[in-house]
């Protein structure tokens, strides 16, 4: 493995913390694999020394106080038996508690999924325009040089004109589309991630 | 050995590494590594910590034309390595018990 694959992927398996701390551990890593290639060592056996990069993210996601899932592996060294001596009463309440609490989660789930759903629609209908701009470059393109071909030179210079401006338009739409699209599907992601964490941690309480 | 002992000594450890001059982490494990198990991933926590503490200041310098991070000892890093000898004569004198509880039986 390269170093830019090794920090490439270190960074993506610590997207979930904050961007300066990503920045701060990749620094890190980017150093250690340097000096040890200053040291005499091959890239890849520099890399392959620093470690595993799962084994990495893991123990860092770890060391970070309890968010979402991020504690889960520490969880069973510490005291793992401890959240199942839950009195009888809880255990009662809750399963008591089944029709409310179940209905009212399901709900969250619900409206999770449809704001999701409609977040997504949006943004399927702007790649739509995307599209349909690109689709009016080209044909603008075509019918304006059929036009200007068979003799109507102002009538076809016009439709290129426009067919152009679609084209600059679509340009400036295709980064804007992809960047909602990578944000969309972020927050998505967090969303279900913190979604089921609670849910875990709900379980776990059992 | 025990993993709280061990936090407790690598800290001690990583601190004596930049006691002479300034260090970098790289160098730091290569020092610190023939007396106490110690890879990049328990460093940098530790670092971490003991630069949160004011036991030890962090500068950036230019090094084969990259950054590196070099790392100094502070007066209160330095008074932390100083407790941390005063403190062994204690664990000396528990050392000794143990041992005689051990001869007893």
């Amino acid at each position: 493995m390269t170093k830019l694959d090794f920090l490439y992927e270190l960074r993506a398996a610590l997207s979930t913390l904050p961007r300066e701390d990503i920045e701060r551990y990749v620094d890190y890593y980017s150093e250690m694999i340097d000096d040890r290639v200053d040291d005499g060592m091959s890239e890849a056996d520099a890399v392959a020394a620093v470690g595993n990069v799962q084994d990495i993210a893991a123990r860092i996601l770890g060391d970070i106080p309890p968010k979402a899932d991020a504690a889960e592996p520490e969880r069973p060294k510490g005291e793992p038996k401890r959240e199942n001596k839950l009195s009888g009463l809880a255990i009662l309440l809750i399963i008591l508690g089944f029709p409310i609490w179940f209905p009212l989660l399901m709900s969250a789930f619900a409206v999770l999924l449809s704001i999701i759903v409609s977040l997504f629609s949006v943004i399927i209908s702007l790649w739509a325009v995307e599209v349909s701009l690109w689709g009016c470059a080209l044909g603008g393109l075509i019918a304006g040089c059929a036009a200007a071909v068979c003799g109507r030179l102002p009538a076809g210079l016009a439709i290129c004109g426009v067919a152009l401006f679609s084209a600059g338009l679509s340009v400036f739409m295709l980064y804007a589309c992809k960047a909602l699209t990578k944000w969309a599907v972020r927050i998505t992601a967090k969303s279900f991630l913190a979604f089921f964490g609670l849910f875990k941690r709900k379980e776990g309480r059992i | 050995m025990d993993i709280q002992l061990k936090r407790g000594m690598l800290d001690i450890c990583v601190l004596a590494a930049i006691k002479g001059e300034d260090s970098y982490g790289y160098k730091i494990i290569k020092d610190v590594r023939p007396y106490i198990d110690i890879s990049e991933s328990t460093l940098y926590p530790i670092l971490r910590r003991l630069e949160t503490a004011e036991l030890l200041t962090v500068r950036t310098a230019e090094h084969n034309g990259r950054l590196r991070k070099y790392y100094r000892i502070t007066d209160a890093g330095k008074r932390r390595i100083e407790a941390f000898k005063e403190e062994w004569q204690e664990l000396l004198a528990i050392y000794g018990f143990i041992s005689k509880e051990d001869g007893n039986d």
